[in-house]
């Protein structure tokens, strides 16, 4: 799939004006936001839990190191394999290759964002296998060739007649020949489909939601139970999860658990929590043969230390995207890679480059709630100005701008003939004005008026009238 | 290759954190001290009947229960559920009860692990978890997890004696430790998904339905 | 965030008002109604006139070396003062939060740029949280809805403080918005670089706005105020727009934001 991070501008427009999208987007908006303050409500101790969260997350990435190794170790001990990736590229090459050794034909995948950001699935269909999405939202997308637009709800910008016609095209194969319509039988449907998948597949891949250290297993958080079938009942199941997902211990994971489910859905758990760790036991009667576990570094160990550090300890709940009024307009497509949103603005920047993905520290209006409802407390804005910084000293576009601000500070820092200046320029704009309120145009700031009127200043600074009236002349 | 990868990745992120190498002895120390206290961190306040809480919640997610006194009890809990809701008189079940159980001869049970066309498992579980109406489970011989998300109708057998206040003490169940099963699962209410216009709906992969009996004695 | 535990005595109190530059540009009414607020409170109030931009374009912008420039200028003219107040979340939270940010690595000015921000508030939050002030006298007929600016409420904690205020203005009657923490869509450049995205976000507000049916809307913020005024005469609406101070002091007696002068 194309990455489109360099159209943000043109994708927001045209997300702006996408009936479809927009009543989608409307629908999901309000349940996310109202589900999570619910849940937060119902529990006084939500801040000690985002406090101990936060230090645990950091505590776990200060010994990344040591707790990789003992994860490491863990997963060995009960029968699995660990595999280190630098790279999307390298962590594809290593999944093809246990693929081939097993004589795979077919792959069905749980829902996984690292999966996503190392285009997997074309890798694997590249080299003739058959991939099928079986979270039913990336079933969805995956029927429609699109990104996710949301990282829990990946299909949350499709309205239900566009599964309907989705489903029709894509399950006549199956026998299914009927134009389901309500949202139960779209669901049946699905299960039925998906189901013959879960039962012959060759390779099931999972993401994981974290790696427990102390011993070795990782954590599958679904509702669906997608997941556990796709972990337990092919011959190989193969785990892709980020470097930065390991934590400690059980106390730990206890702790993230409550924020996470409560955050992404308003849940208090999710329906289906798994820690799955290795391949079957003897004497077990179901479970994969071979368990391998890929991680993936993919700049992330860069970031470790750095000011952008904090990004790491994210854990994927959405609460920042469902708060995100840019989002809130504009959907996940126009973000232009696998994360959207406030957490995407700053990880795609970060992973793509700022040249690659211009706008998206821009297209902010910093207004916080990210930081606010994220359970980890990731100080967003924060990074997302820094990313501004890291673009201004770069140039590149907007060198207009920045010598715009450089003669705004030269003014700004010279008080007399700052006011001097002003006080000329209101008086001529009103003047130009007459007795109108607002203006049309702005000169230097013409995005204003696409959508708004210019209020007219009243025609003296207060500086002015302060000297005057006062009389002071401090 | 992959051992290269291994080796620069660790350098890397002892780079990134300003570290020579390896954490020290006496971190590497207070990291397994850390790890050995079984102290949790924040917990939810739980108050009242632990059994109480316990079904409510798994009540407020639909899932059903139903108590009887002693084990002997529980097959027909499952042939009373079996019959409300019109389900063929056949159930694949996990070995391992506590108990031994007599099953009526009007039902076909079979131990064994669950496949795509059972339509009710009947499994026992380690523990249920108050805080949040979760039941907690681990794969062995006699407990398959297919037996948890294959079926329609997944029917759990918990005794309430086994209910316990938080999460860490489900993880941390006694049975759990020095074993390692290859699943854990905590299992709260029935298989669902939003992702359909945000309507929630039952039973997208996993059982449609999840019901409890809750054994006395 | 502003909190105090006991009520100062006001008769002791020297405040320099940082009037901002959209208030000195756009409005000066505004300062003068925040002037006219601090003085009847008690305060002895001064306007250093040192002062002109407290340097949130750049900083926001990513210039952090314009930033410091300007913000050194501020520190320069306010730190002869204890108290430092502005009809403002985002220039207040700029000075409170931000300065210290802006100066965390230069050795020289890291502690001026601290004791300026431990001594910024915005002026609602001043007036109710340090001055202890319950109420005003002045009279505003008719119905009225309160915009929450971003930084206000989340840089500055201001939230309860000037509605607290806005109890005693004779003939106010006060309706919510529906989503009293969404944002306007100013967000400073973010206006004017990403206009459809702000545009849409300030309709919203408007839509919510006038849902209310209020006659007014007020804010404590003047950047947010000029982008909601602006929205309102582009739809037609006739919806009035004044700065919270400006009602708080009992001078709405000129043209609302963006209103024809009609005198």
């Amino acid at each position: 799939m194309k990455v489109t991070t360099q159209q943000f501008r043109e994708e927001a427009r045209k997300a702006l004006g996408d009936e479809i999208l927009q009543r989608a987007l409307a629908k999901a908006k309000p349940g996310f936001i109202n589900k999570r303050k619910k849940a937060v409500d119902a529990l006084p101790e939500f801040d000690a839990l985002r406090a101990d969260a936060r230090a645990i997350t950091e505590h776990a990435l200060a010994h990344l190191d040591y707790y990789l190794e003992r994860f490491e170790a863990n997963v060995v001990a009960n029968g699995g394999v660990v595999h280190w990736a630098r790279t999307a590229d390298e962590a594809n090459q290593i999944i093809l290759g246990i693929c081939e050794a097993a004589g795979a034909h077919s792959v069905i995948k749980g829902k996984s964002m690292i999966a996503e950001e190392m285009a997997l699935n074309e890798s694997l269909e590249g080299a003739g296998l058959e991939v099928v999405e079986t979270d039913l939202g990336e079933y969805i997308i995956q029927l429609a060739e699109e990104y996710p637009s949301h990282i829990i709800a990946p299909a949350a910008h499709k309205t239900r007649e566009q599964i309907t016609e989705l489903f029709y095209k894509h399950h006549r194969q199956y026998g299914k020949t009927k134009r389901q319509t309500e949202p139960k039988a779209l669901v049946d449907e699905a299960r039925s489909v998906l189901r013959d998948k879960f039962l012959n597949a060759d390779v099931g891949i999972t993401g994981a939601n974290f790696l427990v250290a102390e011993s070795g297993a990782n954590v599958l958080v679904t509702n669906e139970g997608n997941g556990d079938l796709t972990s337990t009942l092919p011959r190989v199941h193969i785990v892709t999860a980020a470097i930065d997902k390991v934590i400690p211990d059980l106390e730990d994971l206890s702790t993230l658990l409550r924020v996470l489910a409560r955050s992404a859905t308003g849940q208090e758990m999710s329906s289906y929590t798994t820690l799955y760790n290795g391949s079957r036991r003897p004497g077990d009667l179901d479970g994969p043969e071979e368990y391998h576990v890929v991680l993936l570094d993919n700049g992330r160990s860069a970031l470790l230390g750095s000011e952008f550090h904090e990004m790491l300890r994210c854990i994927r709940c959405g609460a920042c995207l469902n708060h995100c009024p840019v989002y809130g307009a504009i959907g996940g497509h126009a973000y232009g890679w696998v994360y959207p949103g406030p957490m995407g603005a700053v990880l795609t920047s970060l992973m793509l480059g700022t040249d690659e993905a211009p706008d998206l520290a821009n297209a902010c209006s910093l207004n916080g709630r990210c930081n606010e409802v994220c359970p980890l407390r990731i100080p967003l804005p924060r990074m997302l100005r820094d990313l501004r910084a890291i673009q201004f000293q770069q140039g590149g576009r907007g060198v207009r701008g920045k010598f715009a601000l450089q003669v705004w500070a030269f003014f700004a820092s010279r008080p007399n003939l700052y006011h001097a200046s002003t006080s000329l320029m209101v008086k001529v704009w009103r003047r130009l004005a007459g007795k109108r309120g607002v203006s049309t145009f702005a000169p230097f700031a013409g995005g204003w008026t696409a959508h708004r009127d210019l209020p007219v200043p009243e025609g003296k600074t207060f500086t002015q009238r302060w000297k005057r009236e006062r009389g002071r002349t401090q | 290759m992959s051992k290269l990868a291994r080796t620069q990745i660790l350098e890397n992120i002892r780079t990134s954190l300003r570290r020579d190498g390896a954490v020290d002895t006496a971190t590497a120390n207070g990291l397994k001290a850390r790890s050995q206290s079984r102290a949790p961190h924040a917990q939810p306040l739980i108050e009242g009947s632990l059994v109480d809480r316990f079904i409510e919640k798994h009540e407020a997610l639909s899932g059903t229960v139903e108590r009887v006194g002693s084990w002997s009890e529980m097959p027909g809990a499952v042939m009373r559920f079996i019959a409300t809701h019109h389900l063929p008189p056949r159930v694949v079940i996990s070995g391992g009860f506590p108990r031994a159980v007599d099953w009526p001869p009007a039902i076909e049970v079979e131990q064994r692990e669950a496949r795509g066309d059972d339509s009710t498992s009947v499994t026992g579980s380690l523990a249920g978890i108050a805080e949040t109406g979760t039941l907690v489970m681990a794969s062995s011989k006699s407990t398959p997890v297919t037996l948890n998300y294959l079926p329609e109708f997944h029917i759990v057998v918990v005794p309430e004696k086994s209910i316990v206040a938080h999460l860490e003490e489900g993880l941390r169940h006694p049975s759990l430790k020095g074993s390692h099963p290859r699943a854990i699962s905590l299992i709260t209410g029935a298989s669902r998904t939003g992702d359909v216009e945000q309507t929630i709906l039952l039973g997208a992969h996993g059982p449609r339905h999840l019901h409890i009996i809750l054994v006395g004695d | 965030m502003t909190e105090v535990d006991e009520v100062i005595d006001p008769n002791a109190l020297r405040v320099g008002l940082f009037v901002t530059c959209i208030a000195d540009l756009y409005r000066p009414n505004v300062g003068f109604a925040a002037l006219y607020l601090l003085e009847e409170a008690g305060c002895r109030v001064d306007v250093p006139l040192g002062q002109t931009c407290c340097g949130q374009p750049a900083w926001n912008s990513g210039d952090q070396d314009s930033a410091r420039v300007v913000a050194k200028t501020v520190i320069k003219s306010f730190e002869p003062y204890p108290y430092i107040v502005a009809p403002s979340g985002s220039c207040s939270g700029m000075i409170r939060i931000h300065y210290p940010k802006l100066f965390a690595t230069d050795s020289k000015w890291r502690a001026r740029a601290e004791a300026v921000a431990g001594r910024c508030y915005e002026l609602t939050s001043f007036l109710t949280d340090v001055l202890g002030v319950d109420t005003v006298s002045a009279r505003y007929e008719g119905s009225v809805t309160y915009h929450d600016s971003c930084s206000g409420l989340r840089e500055m904690g201001v939230r309860e403080q000037p509605r607290h205020l806005l109890k005693s203005v004779d003939g106010l009657e006060l309706r919510e918005l529906d989503e009293r923490d969404a944002c306007c869509g100013f967000g400073g450049a973010f206006s004017v670089k990403y206009p459809d995205i702000s545009g849409r976000l300030v309709s919203d507000k408007c839509a919510d706005i006038a849902s209310t049916q209020a006659d007014t809307v007020l804010g404590g913020d003047l950047g947010c105020l000029l982008n909601i005024a602006g929205r309102l005469r582009r739809e037609g609406k006739h919806t009035r727009v004044f700065h919270v101070a400006e009602v708080l002091a009992d001078m709405t007696d000129l043209p609302g934001v963006g209103e024809d002068d009609t005198s």
